[in-house]
């Protein structure tokens, strides 16, 4: 009883991603909005070949700066999971 | 195929002979290609990320190699600090010259060259070389305490 | 009706399968990685434009006026997604490891420390 109401729970939620997924664009027709100020005067006014570098470093730096303390967190957090057993129980 | 794990006179069970050579190979050549990926990461394809999680695959191989490696924890977590500390001091160096925090105040230089692009290849460094030490201390915490494995 | 679209469905709906029906702690762990790393490669899969080159410049010859270049950004803002992935699946992992150390096993149903 609990497996047939999981398998139908599951069915349900699945067609309604496949409808969102398979509407969004057809494949290959993008309608490029702010990525296109960014292909044609990120060279002049950031200095990087690798385009991605640029909007990842100087026009979203500060995206990559919560990113570097998220995973500082979550290394600090395993640390802290381990520390009784690694350092005796004091 | 030689799965043989012979035991020590302690117990240990000791990779064989085939791992630990390889390993010992690898190491560099896979240290090395990570070091090239994350210092050009403005010019090719890739970057601090993807640079970092290369080395710390190429430090876990050595960990998975020889069963006993102990490299000193205090030694990557100073590393991880140093690493941070460096980020948020490039980020200054924007103020220091009147403008926001992390601004491109250093000059741009010429595009397609190994010293380009302000302070973006020194960031990168940074990120690889913080990425690398923290992936290999995740993985330094989760084995047991008396290191088999 | 594209392979690209059809293979996010099909790779999340295996995770989200994982995640609801199976018992073992691991198993659902890796069914939460899987549905993650779908998501990721949808909004990847949305930024190409047909003919398109990755966006690197080389001065003389690839420049964005000669060649149609793909979207750059939904690949910059994915790659931040990446690292949140991992970070949830290491500590996801390390609580596992806590907790087959307290209990001895690793079934869901018989880890019931909360309700008594």
């Amino acid at each position: 009883m609990k497996r047939a109401l999981s398998f139908l729970l599951l069915g349900l939620l699945i067609s309604i991603f496949m409808v969102t997924v398979l509407n969004v664009n057809t494949f290959g027709e993008h309608d490029i909005g702010v990525g296109a100020h960014y292909l044609d005067h990120g060279l002049q006014e950031a200095g990087a070949t690798n385009l991605v570098t640029n909007i990842v470093l100087d026009y979203r730096g500060y995206d990559t700066l919560g990113e570097v303390t998220v995973l500082f967190t979550a290394t600090t957090g395993v640390a802290a999971l381990f520390w009784r057993e690694r350092h005796g129980k004091k | 195929m030689a799965k043989s794990k012979s035991k020590t006179a302690s117990g240990e069970n000791e990779p064989s002979i085939i791992v630990k050579s390889v390993a010992r190979i690898m190491f560099p050549l896979a240290f090395t290609y990570g070091v090239y990926i994350f210092v050009h990461g403005h010019l090719t394809p890739g970057g601090g990320f993807q640079g970092g999680t290369i080395i710390a695959s190429s430090i876990i191989l050595i960990y998975l190699g020889f069963g006993s490696l102990n490299i000193p924890e205090s030694l990557t977590t100073a590393l991880e600090s140093l690493a941070a500390l460096c980020f948020i001091g490039l980020g200054c160096i924007g103020i220091f010259k009147g403008g926001n925090f992390l601004w491109n105040a250093v000059g741009l230089g010429e595009a397609g060259t190994l010293l380009s692009a302000g302070i973006l290849g020194p960031i990168y460094v940074v990120i690889g070389v913080k990425v690398g030490t923290e992936l290999t201390a995740i993985f330094n915490n989760m084995r047991r305490k008396d290191h088999e494995y | 009706m594209n392979i690209d679209y059809l293979v996010v469905i099909i790779v999340f709906a295996i995770g989200l399968y994982a995640v609801l029906i199976k018992k073992n702690l691991i198993k659902i762990i890796i069914g939460l990685s899987l549905m993650e790393y779908s998501v990721q490669y949808f909004l990847i899969a949305t930024g190409y434009v047909a003919g398109g080159s990755p966006p690197i410049v080389d001065v003389p010859l690839i420049t964005p006026n000669t060649v149609v270049m793909v979207d750059p950004l939904p690949q910059a803002l994915v790659l931040t997604s990446i690292v949140i992935g991992l970070s949830v699946t290491a500590l996801a992992l390390s609580i596992a490891i806590v907790l087959y150390r307290q209990y001895g096993t690793l079934d869901i149903t018989e880890i019931r420390g909360l309700k008594e």
